[in-house]
């Protein structure tokens, strides 16, 4: 008897599924990319679906056949599909007879959520990833200065933040979203500001050198910076503070205080000046604590800033090292050394003020222009503007797109240009993609400018758009001075935009010119609302591009065209839904905990607030999250009800329960009333709306169990939680468009 | 069951959808058209000879190729100094045996059990990519392999018919990413299992048992009242087998969780043993790091140490099989995305023509295939001998698909359905008992 078809059992067959999983592209002096598939196909979004359907697996000949058989969607689940995408919410029964009566409405009802907090929250964690500022760590900052390993990470916060909050400002303003390529005005804290500065007043060659540019107080700038870490046990009262250590009068003047002495430990010498030994021959230490290093650099200030006395760039103050006699060989003269303590985090003398979000204008130096120093946060907070020689332009050059995207000798910014294009346009960078260009990167790479060489087609799209970001930035990203860099010549050319750039702002305004740009929104927007791409050429696809284009790029205009289109409800037969069928996906990370957390009116979001770390643990792990690579046209999206995330799903609906159920002092849930509760249970949390005909009998399962587990001894808490419980692991609570 | 006829007058679409469901489940249409004659030729019918498969996958293209046989006692052909290997001592070349053969290679490997080099073999192949984020592109082989599919996903499918795995997919716990089906599997971690497989207890645990019989109702439910399409109904069945698997799972390694702590390398392959051990998975997939993408490695730094502990890391993962009497039913290998040019002191460059695969399993014979050519580069096989042979029958071209197919056999897939799904490329009889 004949099986029927798992819709979303496909395969990586149907090329469009893994539509630019990853792309081709040669981002180092090594050698080269690898072979197309046996059928020539390029791994083009949307279009691999009916190419493939010709039935040689993807050469594109053949007239077009339907790949699945289209099966309507109600209203009465995708409505409650888009409300939840869009604001973590269960839809009405009169929203769900509303759209029944007339399927326009539903129009009406996504541009109503898309301007309610609850959308702009989960707008903000799907800006996030779409502009690849998430993904990172404190570690992955060292390469622009950030302190490694730091313990610190108010920085790494606002850093990856900073640009969803600048895109969600840029919207709220009634902006272009063209804007969120070109624009110099973006959201930051003053500590964020410090950062930028930080950045741009330490000089770093492509050898890592790194030399302090610092603004003075008397309008010059310097190539030395001093800084302490001091610990004053004499001081009481009052305790120094950051205006102390900002000002140039004071004793505290760039002394950072620490709030015990650093220790070393001597070793203690006899009579004749040499080092005494234990009985097992270890040298004999005596502890000898002192209480001021002496830094040299912008490293360290920066680090003191933000709360680490660190363990390098010290210039002074430890104890010195014993004379070591003459007589001691080679190989004792080490037991002569003193071991001093290592990196000591104290409490940083920033404040909440520096933590306070604005618009603020990052732009050139004007001749003779007075700088201020990255470290004065006082003057920071009252600024709206940061004055650096560094240029920053859009999303591609945010500290948190770089941390992402490092680059180095090898790699040559390859990885930040090929993310710029994935980001802006939605595409990497192919050996199909053949540029025009015959100048490659300026004879320096021989290797690749071979055009007999299989690397050569690549690197002719890649290396003179690349280096736009060589002109710019160093390989830590810091601003290039180096002549043999900045007068490089840079062109952009690629899918037949062609463009001479300068510099960033010209990068900026040639993708935001791209015809790919509209339509590389458009199918961000279709992974996140679907789990799965549209067809780039369904005719309703390429309407929505059109409109969104058209409306000048008005955001909201994409997302009311969108989420009420029949690409995403299914309420009618697209090109899409024959091409890639329906996918009914588990509620990845950002969806169930912004779905638990509204629906429950819980005044964090459940999942960042989790206390118990083996729960932390299990919910971070195995519920997974939207997430990008390196060199992925799509994102990566698990949509697989597996049994890890089945086994996550009951920890976070147990911690959600801890929190909503006979929880003093004021319980959204309570088990003297059980019935009420369960009420909400099937409405709210598992989204089954008064007119659904499974409302009722889910309410008596419900009922039955909480009975159950009475019977059973619990207590009603435990009861009426339990319940909860099954109600918050059911299937429409679980999954996105169920 | 549907005779050919059927199939070929139905075409895609025709009775029982076959040629859709062939390509939808990435099983040939014999196996579809006569399941039980078609699996006396896959690899279910050679029970015995079917393997779990433990993968080192790495992003970062990382050293191991080398340091390893078949890069050391190079003939006068290859220039002096162009071939380098750390100084430390640590990485000292050191003789080793495999098989009837004695090499040289690093100290680390040199020091593997010789019970376990008597199963080891290295495979001299290239991927042809220099860039890190084709690791998904080289376990699809380029597509070479049928569907776009990765050879995890394809090795899996097979394996988990015969083994009746808990989860057909395989499990990621080393943070690289693959996919099943052609859907990114989520990057687990052995903490994250940890957290995840420990079960509760007292009345929690009773009412545990309560909420899964209700869930069961729901489930009836909403797939008889609400599914109105054929993905709903298959969904609301993998969210009832997913509540199944977990509970029966929990049951079998709630005590041996216990020895989980941490996500290091040991710690994903104390997990890998347990998931293999519980039947979870056909294939996991881990990460031991070997150099990592070590373009600056002053003095072999990075690449000294993380091979030493990855060598042990392979020979602890061999005394965990051996504890729980899966040695002759787990095969271990190493893919790596590119491999690192033969560079001095200062750090080594991408290898797009040069990688290692280490493969250690019963169905694996020790000894060396292929190797290099002046240059650097991979050399071109003899698929009978597994040596070098210029002009060989498996050219350098074709040598990752050759390292895919003759794992597969390694790991009891048919010759057949490896011929099917993997279009280019030969096996190694060579490297294979």
């Amino acid at each position: 008897m004949a099986q029927p078809i798992k819709h979303r059992r496909r395969t990586g067959w149907e090329n469009g599924r893994l539509l630019g999983v990853s792309a081709v592209l040669a981002l180092t002096a090594g050698a080269c990319i690898g072979k197309i598939g046996p059928n020539g196909a390029n791994e083009s979004t949307g279009t691999g679906g009916a190419a493939a359907m010709s039935g040689s697996g993807g050469d594109g000949g053949g007239p077009y056949v339907e790949k699945f058989p289209y099966e309507r969607v109600s209203p009465r689940l995708y409505v409650s599909k888009v409300k939840n995408l869009l604001i973590g919410q269960a839809a009405t029964e009169e929203e769900i007879s509303a759209v029944e009566k007339d399927p326009k409405a539903l129009r009406a009802m996504v541009d109503a959520w898309f301007v309610k907090p609850d959308a702009q929250d989960k707008f903000f964690s799907f800006f996030q990833k779409a502009f690849q500022q998430t993904q990172i760590g404190v570690n992955d900052f060292v390469d622009q200065g950030g302190v490694a390993n730091n313990k610190d990470t108010t920085v790494l916060i606002a850093a990856r933040e900073m640009f969803a909050r600048t895109v969600l400002k840029g919207l709220a303003d009634g902006k272009p979203f063209t804007d969120t390529v070109t624009t110099h005005t973006f959201m930051m804290t003053p500590a964020l500001m410090a950062f930028y500065l930080y950045i741009d007043q330490t000089l770093t060659d492509d050898l890592g050198k790194a030399t302090p540019s610092v603004p003075k107080a008397d309008g010059t700038i310097g190539s030395t910076i001093d800084s302490w870490a001091t610990y004053d046990p004499t001081m009481m009262a009052p305790p120094v503070t950051l205006d102390m250590v900002l000002d140039p009068k004071s004793p505290h003047y760039m002394h950072f205080p620490v709030p015990a002495a650093f220790g070393c430990n001597m070793p203690v010498l006899d009579g004749t000046g040499h080092v005494t030994l234990d009985a097992m021959g270890k040298v004999i230490t005596t502890p000898m604590p002192y209480n001021e290093r002496q830094y040299a650099g912008t490293a360290a200030v920066f680090a003191l800033l933000f709360g680490t006395a660190p363990m390098g760039g010290v210039k002074a103050s430890e104890p010195p090292a014993p004379p070591i006699p003459a007589d001691v060989p080679a190989s004792d003269k080490g037991k002569y050394s003193i071991q001093c303590d290592g990196t000591q985090n104290f409490k940083a003398l920033y404040t909440a003020e520096d933590s306070i979000w604005r618009p603020v204008t990052i732009r050139a130096p004007m001749a003779g222009e007075k700088l201020t120093p990255f470290y004065d946060l006082k003057t920071l907070r009252t600024k709206n503007e940061i004055v650096s020689r560094m240029p920053r332009v859009g999303f591609f050059s945010t500290p948190a797109f770089f941390a992402n995207w490092a680059t180095n000798k090898s790699n040559e910014a390859r990885d930040a240009m090929n993310q710029t294009l994935v980001v802006a346009i939605g595409k990497s960078i192919n050996p199909v993609d053949k540029g025009t260009s015959t100048v490659l990167d300026t004879g320096v790479d021989g290797e690749h400018s071979d055009p007999n060489s299989p690397c050569y087609s690549c690197h002719q799209t890649m290396d003179p758009m690349r280096l736009i970001f060589r002109k710019t930035f160093t390989y830590s990203y810091h601003v290039q001075q180096n002549p043999a860099q900045l007068f490089a010549t840079s062109t952009f050319d690629f899918l037949g935009e062609k463009a001479g750039l300068t510099s960033l702002d010209d990068l900026a305004q040639t993708l935001i010119k791209h015809p790919r740009y509209p339509i590389a929104w458009v199918q961000k927007l279709c992974y996140y609302a679907n789990s799965d791409a549209c067809s780039e050429d369904d005719p309703e696809f390429l309407r929505i591009a059109k409109a969104f284009a058209d409306s000048n790029f008005d955001f909201h205009t994409l997302v009311g065209e969108l989420f009420s289109s029949p690409i995403i409800t299914g309420a009618e037969k697209t090109k899409t839904r024959v091409d890639f069928g329906e996918t009914v996906s588990i509620a990845r990370q950002d969806h169930l905990c912004a779905s638990l957390t509204n629906r429950l009116k819980l005044p964090t979001n459940v999942c960042g607030s989790i206390t118990n770390p083996t729960q932390a643990q299990a919910v971070a792990n195995n519920i997974p999250s939207d997430g990008y690579l390196r060199g992925a046209e799509a994102p990566a999206l698990s949509t697989d009800p597996t049994l890890f995330f089945r086994g996550a799903g009951e920890t976070i609906c147990q911690i959600a329960a801890d929190l909503v159920v006979d929880k003093a002092p004021m319980s959204l849930y309570s088990s003297a009333k059980k019935d009420q509760a369960i009420t909400d249970f099937v409405g709210n949390i598992m989204g089954l709306a008064t007119g659904d005909p499974t409302a009722a009998p889910a309410m008596q399962i419900l009922q039955d169990h909480y009975d159950a587990a009475i019977a059973a001894k619990a207590t009603p808490t435990d009861a009426l939680k339990s319940t909860f419980v099954l109600a918050c692991t059911s299937p429409t609570s679980l999954a996105m468009g169920l | 069951m549907i005779t050919r006829r059927d199939a070929l007058r139905g075409g895609l679409l025709g009775a029982g959808m076959l040629g859709l469901r062939a390509m939808a489940t990435g099983l040939p249409m014999s196996f579809l058209l006569n399941p039980s004659i078609a699996r006396s030729d896959e690899a279910c019918a050679a029970m015995d000879a079917s393997q779990f498969l433990i993968l080192s996958m790495s992003a970062n293209g990382d050293a191991l190729n080398c340091n390893v046989p078949g890069t050391y006692d190079l003939p006068a052909t290859f220039a002096s100094g162009t071939i380098n290997h750390p100084d430390t001592p640590e990485m000292a070349p050191k003789s080793l045996k495999l098989g009837a053969t004695m090499y040289t290679a690093a100290t680390p490997w040199a020091s593997l059990p010789q019970a376990v080099l008597d199963r080891t073999s290295f495979f001299h192949h290239r991927t042809q990519t220099a860039n890190h984020g084709e690791l998904g592109k080289v376990l699809k082989l380029f597509g070479q392999l049928r569907r776009g599919e990765e050879i995890v996903s394809y090795y899996s499918k097979n394996l988990s018919q015969c083994f009746k795995t808990v989860q057909p997919q395989p499990v990621t716990i080393g943070g690289e990413t693959a996919s099943y089906g052609g859907r990114y599997l989520p990057n687990l971690t052995p903490t994250g299992l940890k957290a995840i497989l420990t079960g509760p207890t007292g009345i929690t645990k009773d009412l545990q048992g309560l909420r899964d019989s209700s869930l069961d109702k729901l489930n009836a439910l909403f797939k008889q009242n609400r599914a109105e399409t054929s993905a709903e109904r298959d969904f609301l069945d993998q969210m009832a087998l997913s509540q199944t698997q977990i509970r029966d799972l929990i049951d079998k390694v709630a005590t041996e969780l216990q020895n989980i702590k941490g996500d290091d390398a040991p710690n994903q392959i104390t997990a890998a043993v347990l998931l293999v051990k519980m039947n979870v998975t056909p294939v996991v997939t881990l990460h031991l790091p070997f150099s990592g993408d070590n373009h600056t490695d002053a003095l072999w730094k990075n690449e000294t140490t993380q091979t030493v502990a990855s060598v042990a890391n392979i020979n602890l993962l061999m005394q965990k099989l051996q504890m729980y009497n899966l040695q002759d039913k787990v095969t271990f290998a190493t893919l790596n995305v590119f491999g690192r040019k033969f560079d001095t002191s200062l750090g080594r460059g991408h290898n797009a023509q040069h990688s290692v695969s280490v493969m250690i399993g019963k169905g694996i014979k020790p000894g060396v295939i292929g190797g290099l050519v002046p240059g650097g580069n991979s050399a071109d096989i003899d698929s009978v001998t597994g040596t070098i042979s210029a002009g060989g029958d498996i050219p350098a071209a074709d040598s990752l698909a050759s390292v895919a197919k003759t794992l597969g056999r390694a790991l009891g897939i048919s010759q057949a359905s490896l011929d099917d799904q993997i279009t280019a490329g030969k096996t190694v009889a060579a490297a294979l008992v």
